[in-house]
């Protein structure tokens, strides 16, 4: 749609009276309009807000001041009367209120692969091709009434409105592309027999969005739930009833063994993720959980093994002493000369090891 | 009289034989649920690097010394590899206990230009399980760093420690200063540690990888008992 000037329009740099669009428009002759088209005529900028202290900014669409639509005089060769980018032109059909309706071919330019995926499923490019013009033409006729809506909106509200008020129907959501596209590639999708419409819940290889600012840093399964503290430290509780502990029990209250108890019919009932987080937690509590479990399992409570002991020596001996007994030892124990087990020479080079290293 | 008595013993024998034919399981003893405890599943270690076009300088000497440092793997830990170029997280391997196929896939990474994407194998790393350390090679950090840093908690509280060895050789002005802190604090937060990778010393970064290979596979205590110095050195730089 073009958009029509009742009254001659001045341009600011020669004086001259225009009546838009130029061109023979009464004629009832095929002539080839020229004009601003009805979206040209609206534009969308930021401006102070009235009576704010300090100055606050907002986004208006407001209808263009038609002298801004002329092109500067130096420009006037290659550009014409009228700026380039505000042009546009076409037969006229008929006219309605500020605007000749014109008609005019044009072109639409859409991915490689949808228009092979088009191709593919009518089985021709011809076909593809003009099943694609009719998809454009529709969704141009579409924007076109909700662009007049749009202009209606504003002139209705005095010539500028706030962005914020303009109803939901006259915003874009989509180009004409990519509204052709999003048609061709749902009618693949039923071609397949996928659901178009089906959530995507995670998007490969896109990082989740945690409100992490807002959040505290807390993990939690379906039945754990481990929180990280300020100052690094690690509290747990139960989000609800399980293995006969109320929810919100704290782990701190719980026994190692306890714990380990909890660790078992966690995965007994296949709760992996919760499983995984009671475990983390007790690594951090006792790093050497496993060895006391496994002791209390077997009966036993973890053997301390003293060195000095083993080699049979004085805690004051001197370190070329404690080569010379381990030496002595090894001798007679040595499992090639000896006879006897692996195990006890193992031990005795076990104890001489931690010597040394002291 | 005697043959009534003779019917109701008949009655226990039978009722008795039913009972041992059922199946009555006894509730399993307390040791036999502890033992049960302790997993047996190889715990695992994912090695991450950054293949960045500003590591192109020294990438072949970066990568000699990363599948190097696989040979000090042993056998009882899964380890799987991903790389970050061209923008996103290109790649991640599938948790092997063999580090072969790891070191071939190591000599085919290429550098490709983007912005780092560390944030995103942190947030990878959070949701492997039974990830016990996460190794990362880069050398700047162009990313929103309070989102590391809450993923660094995440990866606390899943009891995943993350080692940085930081690479500073890079040229033209990198911004390699900035990231040390930021690893650093991502280090730290997870209860990890940050150390220089530092390509004229191949020996020192291969023997970290050794120990940090021990924390993971069996645990923090193992490390303690160990007597290399670079097990020494970790667990001094890892406060612990």
């Amino acid at each position: 749609m073009l958009w029509k000037s009742t009254e001659p329009v001045t341009d600011p740099y020669t004086g001259v009276e225009h009546h838009f669009p130029f061109g023979d428009r009464d004629s009832s002759q095929s002539v080839v309009l020229s004009g601003a088209n009805i979206l040209d005529m609206l534009e969308r900028v930021r401006l102070e807000v009235p009576d704010t202290d300090p100055p606050q900014h907002k986004m208006y669409w407001r209808i263009r001041d038609s002298q801004l639509l002329f092109s500067k005089l130096k420009n006037r060769e290659e550009q014409g009367t009228i700026w380039k980018k505000y042009t546009a032109g076409g037969t006229k059909v008929d006219e309605e209120a500020d605007f000749i309706r014109v008609e005019k071919k044009s072109s639409v330019s859409i991915n490689a692969v949808v228009f092979k995926l088009a191709t593919g499923m009518t089985g021709n490019y011809a076909i593809a091709s003009r099943q694609i013009g009719e998809l454009a033409a529709h969704a141009w006729s579409r924007d076109l009434i909700r662009a007049k809506l749009l202009y209606d909106t504003i002139k209705a509200a005095g010539g500028q409105i706030e962005e914020a008020d303009i109803p939901r129907q006259c915003r874009t959501k989509s180009t004409i592309s990519q509204e052709v596209e999003t048609a061709i590639l749902k009618e693949c999708c039923h071609w397949l027999g996928v659901d178009p419409d089906k959530k995507i819940s995670r998007p490969r290889g896109q990082p989740r969005k945690h409100r992490y600012k807002e959040e505290k840093n807390l993990v939690s399964g379906e039945v754990i739930e481990l929180e990280l503290l300020d100052d690094g430290s690690v509290r747990g509780r139960l989000i609800c009833d399980f293995d006969g502990l109320r929810a919100n029990t704290p782990l701190e209250t719980l026994t190692l063994i306890r714990l380990a108890e909890l660790l078992v019919h966690l995965r007994e009932k296949e709760l992996e993720e919760d499983a995984e987080l009671l475990s983390a937690y007790l690594d951090a509590v006792d790093e050497e959980w496993q060895e006391k479990v496994a002791a209390e399992a077997q009966g036993t409570t973890v053997e301390v093994e003293d060195p000095w002991t083993i080699l049979g020596i004085d805690r004051s001996a001197s370190p070329q002493d404690i080569k010379r007994t381990y030496r002595n030892i090894m001798k007679s124990i040595h499992p090639d000369t000896s006879g006897l087990p692996n195990w006890i020479s193992a031990k005795v080079n076990q104890a001489y090891e931690k010597l040394q290293n002291q | 009289m005697a043959k009534k008595k003779n019917a109701l013993s008949n009655k226990k024998s039978d009722f008795l034989a039913k009972v041992r034919k059922s199946k009555t399981t006894v509730s399993s003893s307390k040791s036999e649920t502890l033992i049960k405890a302790i997993s047996t599943e190889n715990p695992r270690l994912l090695f991450s690097m950054d293949a960045t076009a500003s590591r192109e300088p020294v990438w072949d000497i970066a990568r000699e010394l990363t599948a190097a440092m696989f040979e000090a793997i042993p056998g009882e830990l899964d380890v799987a590899l991903a790389y970050h170029s061209a923008s996103r997280l290109q790649e991640v391997t599938p948790f092997t206990s063999k580090a072969s196929g790891i070191e071939r896939k190591i000599q085919q990474v290429q550098c490709r230009s983007g912005i780092t994407c560390l944030n995103e194998v942190l947030d990878h790393a959070v949701n492997v399980t039974r990830l016990k350390a996460l190794i990362y090679i880069g050398d700047c950090f162009e990313e929103e760093e309070e989102y590391a840093y809450f993923l660094a908690g995440q990866l606390k509280l899943k009891g995943v420690r993350t080692f940085i060895f930081h690479d500073t050789s890079s040229e033209y002005g990198y911004d390699t200063d900035s990231a040390g802190k930021v690893f650093q604090e991502i280090a730290k937060r997870t209860g990890g540690a940050m150390f220089p990778f530092d390509v004229n010393s191949p020996e020192v970064v291969k023997a970290l990888l050794e120990a940090i290979s021990i924390y993971a596979g069996k645990g923090i205590k193992a490390l303690r008992d160990s007597k290399l110095d670079s097990a020494q050195r970790l667990l001094a730089a890892m406060d612990e």
